[in-house]
């Protein structure tokens, strides 16, 4: 059952409406009967009293004469009182002088009072009055009074402020019928457009305004929060549907992403920006026999080889603080247990702010390659030691022969004829230059195996070692030698000074004029250096140009420009090791420019371990 | 080693194979007028026993300057010259390495372990020149 507290505002301001009207009518009708009651009943009480003093008045003469019948008649005179029950005349010993009675009277005369009295009793109202003469008391006049009257009045009264209560309430309901929509409409109509609101989500919709009071004002305000809401609801709706795109989108790169990781041949991963790896695409579960529980977070390193573990966490970790990309070869374990060369690269990927927001690693398998680069360094290795027992143990009877060859051609001089003296000199030189041939093919050899660290060297600073190698037959040749401010390479600094000692001792060698000129410098060309010896010698044969950087491969026999035809070799050699090349650009007379590259970056791989 | 109680000539430990070189070191130390008694180990065993010698009998011959070539038989001079610097009494010998390799390693592992080098030439000027070279060594060390 509904209270009141819930039942419509219409229904509500009806049932205060009515209350309201009732309960003063039904307060303003019991005041005007309780008042006219009292008054009547005063107004009864003055009445009797007079009745009944003129009563006892007319009767003096009869008591005093004894007149029964002048008493009877005066009584009698009483009956048109209709509400009159009794009247009375005692004599003054107490006995009843004259008598009245209403026929339909149930009792005889009220007792007689010794002094004059009013008394309200439940037969009605008791008035009794001395009847005196000169002062002598000479009898009592009593009557009875029924209160019927004062109940017929009151009936006639109450039924009069009922009716009026009737017609009032039909007339207030027909009013408030009409008025309670004053106030009722405007609600209504607010809570119409409320509902409208709340059930539908249209914020355009607006309540109407009826009037200039509170409501109107609550209409307005209501109309206001509402403009407010559909503004922040478009903003909200269009903040929603971005993000929901931006969802779509980064669902749809991450579909692709999955599909390219599980697609891919190598191992993919992925990290959260504090390191911990949160993905590991199928190749890596396939390979290692690892579920992605056992490999989550740190778990992946049980699947390092135990050598290459400690590396491994130390540049994750060093990658992790700087955000700098992680490169590093390792051995991962394969399900049946052996170990596998990998190369893992990580990089970390940045959201608009600059914030990483993951890290994607690769885990590429080099195990073949890098056995083969193992081949090829123990087969360097080898050829290192070759060529090392070649120069040592060659070199040793080569230089018995040489210098002790020189040394009888100079004690035993005399002995010798011109023939002994010659045949001395061509073994001496033959030792010579065989001893050259073993040095420069030692060099050679060596150049395979890159000895000195990767870091920046000061190509000037190589530049002027070979110089003050060359220093005497720069000297002798009178040679002028001049070179630009040269860059830092990352080339081994040995190596770096072989090529220009090679490149410049030719200049030197294969000279035209008295005064030499030689230059040196190098171009930035982005992702190399291209240095440049430039002379004016002999010069080259272009149909010699390629030739010539062949090991052995000499143009010139004469013994003006000797050599061991591995110079140029060497550089080619030692150039290409570095990832550059070497040329050279001339014509016959016209001296030659020979050209290598240097790339400007070392690489940036790190090896766990060796 | 007290330097300046010793009195010249001083004994030259020569550690070389190569007998034709030993003869040419020989003759270089008499152009150069070194006063130096020259003793030649044949290989790095060799070497290492007149060492030990030298070092437990107070009779033996004291060398007052190494000579060593690297690739001895046996046991190479590297390895000689690192036993040396770990031994009490010739941890401070001049030593001066006398060999046929021209190879960077070898210079820097000479220069590590505080030797000279001289690389074997192949003309008999150049080759005498380890007299000039061995002159210089010895007033280095305060002998001359």
């Amino acid at each position: 059952m509904l209270s009141l507290r819930d039942i419509p505002i219409k229904q509500k301001l009806m049932i205060i409406i009515m209350a309201t009207t009732t309960a003063a009518l039904l307060l303003a009708g019991a005041g005007i009967v309780a008042s006219d009651a009292f008054l009547f009943r005063s107004y009864l009480q003055r009445d009797l009293s007079g009745l009944a003093r003129m009563a006892a008045d007319n009767s003096t003469a009869a008591l005093e004469f004894d007149d029964r019948q002048v008493a009877a008649e005066t009584l009698a005179a009483l009956r048109a009182r209709t509400h009159l029950v009794s009247a009375c005349i005692y004599k003054s010993d107490g006995t009843v002088f004259a008598k009245y009675t209403r026929p339909d009277a149930r009792s005889g005369c009220p007792a007689a009072e010794a002094r004059d009295a009013l008394r309200f009793t439940s037969g009605g109202l008791t008035v009794s009055r001395a009847i005196t003469l000169a002062g002598r008391r000479v009898g009592t006049f009593v009557l009875l009074y029924d209160l019927d009257e004062i109940s017929e009045r009151v009936k006639l009264n109450g039924a009069t402020v009922l009716g009026v209560l009737l017609v009032s309430s039909v007339i207030a309901f027909l009013l408030s019928s009409k008025l309670r929509d004053v106030i009722a409409t405007p609600i209504s109509r607010l809570v119409g457009a409320a509902t409208v609101v709340s059930e539908t989500g249209d914020y355009s919709v607006r309540a109407q305004r009826l009037s200039g009071d509170e409501l109107g004002v609550l209409v307005d305000t209501f109309n206001a929060m509402l403009a407010g809401i559909q503004l922040r609801d478009g903003n909200l709706r269009t903040a929603l549907r971005e993000r929901e795109e931006a969802l779509q989108d980064a669902e749809k790169a991450r579909e692709r992403f999955h599909f390219l990781a599980e697609s891919m041949p190598q191992k993919i991963f992925t990290a959260t920006p504090s390191g911990d790896r949160d993905y590991f695409n199928r190749q890596w579960t396939e390979f290692t026999g690892l579920s992605f529980e056992q490999m989550e977070n740190w778990g992946w390193t049980q699947s390092i080889h135990p050598d290459d573990v400690e590396a491994d966490v130390r540049n994750w970790r060093q990658s992790i603080e700087t955000g700098e990309p992680f490169h590093l070869q390792h051995r991962l374990r394969r399900a049946d247990g052996t170990y596998w060369w990998h190369l893992t690269r990580a990089h970390a990927m940045r959201d608009a702010r600059g914030n990483i927001s993951m890290w994607i690693g690769s885990n590429t398998d080099i195990h073949e390659q890098k056995q083969r680069e193992e081949e090829l360094r123990r087969a360097n290795e080898d050829l290192q030691q070759f060529a090392y027992s070649a120069s040592h143990d060659l070199q040793e009877p080569i230089r018995n022969v040489a210098v002790y060859s020189e040394i009888v051609a100079k004690r035993y001089n005399n002995l010798l004829d011109a023939d002994g003296r010659q045949f001395l000199g061509f073994l001496t030189e033959g030792g010579r230059r065989l001893a050259t041939l073993i040095d420069d093919l030692l060099t050679y050899a060596r150049v395979g195996v890159i000895d000195d660290q990767m870091t920046a060297v000061d190509s000037s600073a190589a530049l002027r070692h070979a110089l003050s190698s060359l220093a005497q037959v720069i000297r002798e040749s009178g040679a002028a030698v001049t070179y630009d401010p040269l860059p830092q390479v990352y080339m081994g600094a040995s190596h770096l000074q072989q090529v220009f000692q090679n490149l410049i001792g030719n200049a030197l060698k294969y000279r035209r004029v008295d005064q030499p000129q030689i230059h040196i410098s190098a171009v930035d060309q982005g992702a190399a250096w291209r240095f440049s010896v430039q002379d004016n010698g002999i010069g080259i044969d272009p149909q010699y140009k390629e030739k010539i950087f062949g090991v052995f491969k000499r143009l010139h026999r004469d013994q003006k420009y000797s050599g061991t035809g591995i110079g140029l070799a060497i550089c080619q050699r030692v150039v290409e090791r570095y990832g550059g090349r070497i040329w050279v650009e001339s014509s016959p007379g016209q001296g030659a420019t020979f050209f290598f590259t240097v790339p400007e970056h070392a690489p940036r791989v790190h090896s766990a371990a060796v | 080693m007290p330097r300046e109680s010793i009195p010249p000539p001083f004994n030259l430990l020569l550690a070389e194979d190569n007998l034709p070189d030993a003869l040419l070191v020989r003759e270089a130390i008499k152009m150069e007028n070194l006063p130096l008694e020259v003793y030649i180990a044949p290989d790095g065993e060799r070497t290492i026993d007149l060492i030990v010698k030298a070092e437990n009998d107070p009779d033996a011959a004291c060398p007052h300057v190494l000579l060593l070539d690297i690739n001895l038989p046996r046991i190479d001079g590297f390895e000689v010259l690192r036993r040396i610097r770990a031994s009490g009494k010739f941890k401070d010998l001049p030593v001066l390495m006398v060999t046929s390799s021209d190879s960077p390693a070898d210079r820097r592992e000479a220069a590590k372990l505080g030797a000279g080098y001289f690389r074997k030439p192949v003309t008999y000027d150049e080759f005498v020149k380890i007299g000039a070279v061995l002159r210089r060594l010895l007033e280095e060390y305060g002998l001359l």
